[in-house]
């Protein structure tokens, strides 16, 4: 049996460490200035770039050791995540153990007390006052001088005095708590959006339409779909009337059909600033560019003829009758003084690809080559793309709920107090009336309050 | 505009300087005469800066595509003189604790002195891009620069408290021509208390607008995190108050550390690191 209570005591001894650990306002403050500190180094080192980029920078040894402690990603690491828990930890530990003892003050039932003496030692506010006309008449004077600062003034009549009492700005006590909370609501909101929310892009030509998006996992793309059809109709950029040579862009546009089953549903023009949302998803206005469809001509060199083939920028296709593949590198508008081109490579099993340029304005340029066949570049067809960001996130209500609960905590916590204030007079005409009080806050603003409520009471002393 | 803001702004540079040797005197003679004086050249000063930002933005107008003139670096570093300024008055006023205004005027004049001395700084009207076209920049950069005037408050309060302090080991040696601790922790408190709600609604508001045009409302850009590291020290100066081993000295340095924050908020990032506010 004792040992039982031994053990108890123990496990109750060592749950207490933990918890005044976890309540103490010393580790928030630890917690929040390390935040600080830690944060730094995010904005120092570039964060989610690719490993080359990082290799060719740091060097492989220190990318390494800036990799294991996951630096290029910090904001979304585990250590990172551990000391935002740890901080939610505390706030909750600080709110648990307050709360419950400042809610009975906030809603028990409004009652004031006498002021009696050790009431009186509690408070710091306390001016005597010595009127020399009779105390009691004047009480209804006092009463409405009381009224100009607070509404509901409740009298206790007691034995020898009767007492003021009011008091107001209860609620503000919960300020803190609201702040407190909305930190939650916001964290709760972020996560719930990296846990079913992406963020992605998508390249859609003009007239084109698409049903997927593309997803940048770590190097590599992906692409995911998104149950529905987008096609951009037009693209185009305006520029400001500065009534002078110079341009400057005044907005991207693009006009946006969603398609549901091939069904137009919505139609909607978006540019910076003004994005579509549709089911859950949201499409930002947010690069734009033009691409160029090649027609590239294949004369075979023993009469076979010639076949044309269609191919776009960046595209790889088979060349018909071989085993070659062709891939398109890039368009130029001018290459060398030489005009229009395109720098393609030839895809050939058993040999290293080489890359080389076709000239519009000279289809015999190729024969240099000494293929079995030559490639010659006919016709280029320049089309525009508008650059789409797309994310879904469906935590971001809970954070903007979380903004508004912070915005309406930080103003109720710094700028209410809780005031409660006593006027007693004596029933009899000798003595002393007293004016005392607390506010929780801005204590020097309710000292003036006060001092001039003693003032204007002792001005009615002098009538 | 027979009258440019440029030179408005100019002139009220100059009455700031006036002002801050008004003060400066004032605090070494303590007549009364100089201190009105040189609150009154803060508020004529501070006028002519209103009127110079309300041509500001007429000329904007007057341009083809006019704005809120918040959007540059020269637009903002003038709003930031701007607040500062307000942000004392008010102070001034409710407290009556002059003797910040020697730690505080300085801080406003190289704010708008800074538009004339560092050539990069471009007064030119020119049309915003894309991204800054939005309600959301008006609100965003003015919650932002109230807090961050709010916080040159605090720096100049806390200064005086550190000397304060360094002196208050023994009554006798006090300073007596400086405000007591209390009244100066007070002070302290008040500018923070308009700083940090008015930090935090800078920082919601500019989520919400990177929402809009980037599809994200975080994503620890930058300038984002610096403002988020600046959120922090300000937290911990709040709680710092409240607990005994913190109050009073620990708090003042915290917040001092919290403007340097504030300072690299603003500059720093713009110049030293990339990111998406590198417009401005």
């Amino acid at each position: 049996m004792s040992t039982d209570v031994t053990v108890n005591r123990k496990d109750k001894g060592y749950w207490d460490i933990l918890f005044d650990f976890f309540r103490s306002i010393n580790l928030t403050i630890f917690l929040l200035i390390l935040l600080a500190i830690l944060s730094i180094i995010g904005t120092v080192i570039k964060q989610n770039a690719s490993s080359e980029e990082y290799i060719q920078r740091y060097g492989l040894a220190l990318y390494n050791v800036l990799d294991f402690f996951n630096l290029f990603d910090m904001y979304h690491s585990w250590w990172f995540s551990a000391i935002l828990l740890l901080l939610v930890l505390n706030l909750i530990a600080c709110s648990l153990q307050r709360l419950p003892g400042v809610w009975r003050q906030v809603f028990r039932e409004s009652g004031g007390k006498e002021l009696n003496e050790s009431v009186l030692k509690t408070l710091p506010y306390v001016e005597r006052i010595n009127l020399s006309s009779p105390r009691e008449r004047k009480k209804d004077e006092i009463l409405s001088l009381f009224r100009k600062g607070f509404r509901k003034i409740q009298k206790i009549e007691g034995e020898s005095f009767i007492t003021l009492f009011a008091e107001k700005g209860r609620s503000s006590r919960l300020g803190v708590y609201i702040t407190h909370f909305s930190i939650l609501i916001i964290l709760i909101g972020g996560i719930l959006g990296s846990l079913f929310g992406y963020r992605g892009f998508v390249n859609i030509l003009e007239g084109e339409t698409v049903d997927y998006v593309v997803l940048r996992v770590k190097d590599n793309q992906v692409t995911k779909p998104i149950g529905f059809s987008i096609r951009c109709d037009d693209f185009r950029v305006t520029f400001y009337d500065l009534q002078r040579p110079e341009k400057i862009v005044k907005e991207y546009i693009s006009d946006l059909t969603i398609l549901e089953n091939g069904k137009e549903v919505l139609k909607k023009t978006i540019e910076v600033n003004h994005p579509l949302h549709y089911r859950g998803l949201a499409f930002y206005q947010s690069s734009y560019g033009t691409i160029h469809d090649l027609t590239i001509r294949v004369r075979w060199k023993d009469g076979k003829g010639d076949t044309l083939l269609k191919v776009m920028e960046g595209e790889t296709v088979p060349i018909p009758n071989s085993t070659a593949l062709l891939r398109v590198l890039r368009y130029s508008h001018e290459v060398h003084n030489f005009g229009e081109g395109a720098q393609v490579a030839l895809l050939k099993p058993n040999q290293e690809p080489r890359a080389f340029w076709l000239l519009k304005d000279f289809p015999k340029f190729d024969e240099q080559r000494r293929d079995e066949f030559t490639l010659s570049l006919e016709e280029v067809i320049e089309r525009e793309y508008t650059g789409l960001q797309v994310t879904k996130d469906p935590g971001v209500w809970v954070v903007w709920v979380g903004c508004g609960l912070m915005i309406i905590g930080l103003v109720v916590a710094f700028f209410f107090s809780h005031q409660r204030v006593w006027i007693r007079i004596p029933l009899k005409d000798k003595g002393e009336i007293i004016l005392a009080g607390s506010a929780n806050k801005n204590r020097m603003g309710f000292e003036g309050k006060l001092n001039r409520l003693a003032k204007e009471i002792r001005s009615i002393g002098l009538k | 505009m027979p009258i440019s803001s440029h030179s408005l702004f100019n002139a009220s540079m100059g009455i700031y300087f006036f002002s801050f040797l008004g003060y400066l005197l004032w605090a070494a003679s303590r007549k009364k005469n100089m201190g009105i004086f040189s609150t009154s050249l803060l508020v004529l000063g501070w006028l002519i800066h209103t009127i110079g930002l309300v041509i500001r933005w007429l000329e904007t107008h007057e341009t083809g595509y006019g704005y809120v003139p918040l959007s540059n670096m020269y637009e903002s570093l003038v709003f930031f003189s701007w607040t500062i300024v307000l942000i004392y008055l008010i102070l001034e006023f409710k407290y009556q604790q002059k003797i910040i205004a020697v730690f505080v005027t300085p801080l406003a004049f190289l704010a708008i002195a800074i538009i004339s001395i560092i050539p990069s700084i471009n007064p030119t009207i020119t049309p915003l891009m894309p991204a800054l076209q939005s309600n959301w920049l008006t609100i965003h950069v003015t919650t932002c620069f109230f807090g961050y005037a709010a916080f040159a408050v605090s720096f100049g309060i806390s200064i005086l408290f550190l000397i304060q302090d360094q002196k208050g080991g023994s009554t006798k040696g006090r300073i007596n021509w400086l405000p007591s601790l209390s009244i100066l922790d007070e002070i302290n408190y008040k500018s923070i208390v308009i700083g940090f709600p008015m930090l935090s609604l800078g920082i919601i508001t500019g989520a919400a607008w990177a929402n809009y045009a980037w599809g994200s409302y975080w994503s620890w850009d930058p300038k984002e995190t610096w403002s988020l590291i600046t959120w922090f020290i300000y937290a911990a100066f709040l709680h710092a108050r409240i607990t005994r081993d913190w109050r009073g000295r620990k708090a003042a340095i915290l917040s001092i550390i919290g403007f340097v924050a504030v300072l690299f908020t603003y500059f720093g990032v713009n110049y030293l690191l990339s990111g998406l506010h590198s417009y401005a």
